[in-house]
């Protein structure tokens, strides 16, 4: 994705806007990179994030040559580094601030002559740091053979790391008829997660219900290794329901080391 | 006190179980922050039969008005290539959304039984952060 530095937006480095005319002209946003991987006999595709984000600043200078080959090369030499690069997009209220790896980029930046000035361009390459805290995503999947039945630990998902939830979301795609509903809680040993446990309403089989209901518990803090479980403790009068998707957004915490 | 924006990656994330139809509302997520789409992906297990024909797949905001969809161009799941990923599409010009916004899974078009759909949204998410 390719974002015009328009007016109403301004670049800063570590707090100190960039002013002209060594302004970005514009900047790509480059998602984490991801793979795909098809099990062998069909089933769940795996795809794992490879790669850090980039956002790579695109830099134009116009002058006498001197003049832009000086300015460009003051911008390559302070680049390298670690840096807090800061995006302000005034016309929507937006201060985003990114910490990043700066690569220096090469000495020979892209020159050309006309009329006696020449244009010079410069690309520097700024990898997002992997920084924790961050928000990672808890999909618990749970098909129901045919269909969900009560019980605990029907899913358990092992959070790598320490954190606690800050949001919720689920759906099923199959509510199940019968009255009643699908009534889910998710607890780390004896600790519940959810004050108020999650509901998938009956609305009939084969029609599907977002969660509803569902208030976090005031505290909500896991800790790395032990299994966050899955509890079913409600089906639709029916018994018919199946297929849900319970997602959870934590945060998480830098796994602690000793040595 | 001052709102800064520190950026995320995250997905979002849709499925379908069992047989796909054509029909709107096929599955649902919601972000929890406001945010922006970057790209795009998808698998299905079973690509289904019928040389030449497709599983086409949208993806639509609920919560603008009125509808909005995210392809300009669908995406699909194309029988003769046979790679069960999801290819082609083309996102619209500004695919920006907010929190608590209601995404469905739509499914336009399908080829003859094509079953257990995975489609997921590479999003941007801006956290809100008061210092």
């Amino acid at each position: 994705m390719t974002m015009e530095v328009m007016r109403g937006m301004r670049v800063s480095i570590d707090r100190q806007f960039l002013q002209p005319p060594t302004v970005p002209i514009s900047l790509d946003v480059l998602p984490p990179g991801f793979t795909e991987h098809p099990l062998p006999g069909g089933g769940m595709v795996v795809f794992e994030e490879l790669t850090l984000p980039t956002i790579i600043l695109h830099f134009g200078d116009t002058g006498i040559p001197e003049e832009v080959q000086r300015r460009l090369e003051l911008l390559r030499t302070r680049a390298c580094g670690q840096h807090l690069l800061g995006i302000d997009d005034l016309s929507c209220h937006r201060h985003e601030y990114i910490p990043v790896y700066m690569s220096r980029p090469p000495r020979n930046a892209q020159m050309s002559a006309e009329r006696g000035l020449v244009y010079g361009t410069l690309d520097v390459v700024c990898k997002q740091l992997d920084l924790w805290p961050k928000m990672m995503r808890l999909d618990f999947d749970l098909a129901g053979a045919p269909n969900i039945v009560v019980g605990d630990g029907q899913f358990l998902y092992y959070p790598p790391a320490a954190g606690y939830l800050v949001g919720w979301t689920g759906y099923i795609e199959d509510s199940g008829g019968g009255g009643g509903t699908t009534q889910v809680q998710v607890r780390q040993a004896a600790k519940d997660m959810f004050a108020t446990p999650g509901d998938y309403v009956a609305a009939g089989v084969g029609v599907g219900a977002a969660l509803t209901n569902l208030i976090l518990a005031t505290d909500t803090t896991f800790v790395a290794g032990l299994p966050l479980e899955w509890d079913i403790d409600g089906i639709p009068g029916g018994a018919n329901s199946a297929n849900a998707r319970l997602t959870l957004w934590a945060m998480m915490h830098q796994p602690y080391r000793s040595n | 006190m001052a709102t800064l924006y520190v950026p995320y990656y995250g997905q979002l994330r849709f499925k379908v179980s069992g047989v796909v139809a054509v029909g709107d509302g096929q599955f649902r997520d919601v972000p929890p922050d406001d945010g922006e789409v970057i790209t795009y992906g998808g698998f299905l297990e079973t690509l289904g039969g019928g040389a030449g024909t497709s599983t086409d797949v949208q993806i639509r905001n609920a919560s603008k008005t009125p509808d909005e969809d995210l392809f300009s161009v669908l995406p699909v799941f194309e029988v003769d290539t046979a790679t069960g990923e999801l290819e082609g599409g083309e996102l619209i010009a500004s695919p920006k959304f907010n929190a608590g916004d209601i995404f469905w899974l739509d499914a336009d078009a399908i080829s003859t039984a094509p079953a257990n759909m995975h489609v997921w949204l590479v999003c941007r998410f801006f956290r809100e952060v008061r210092v």
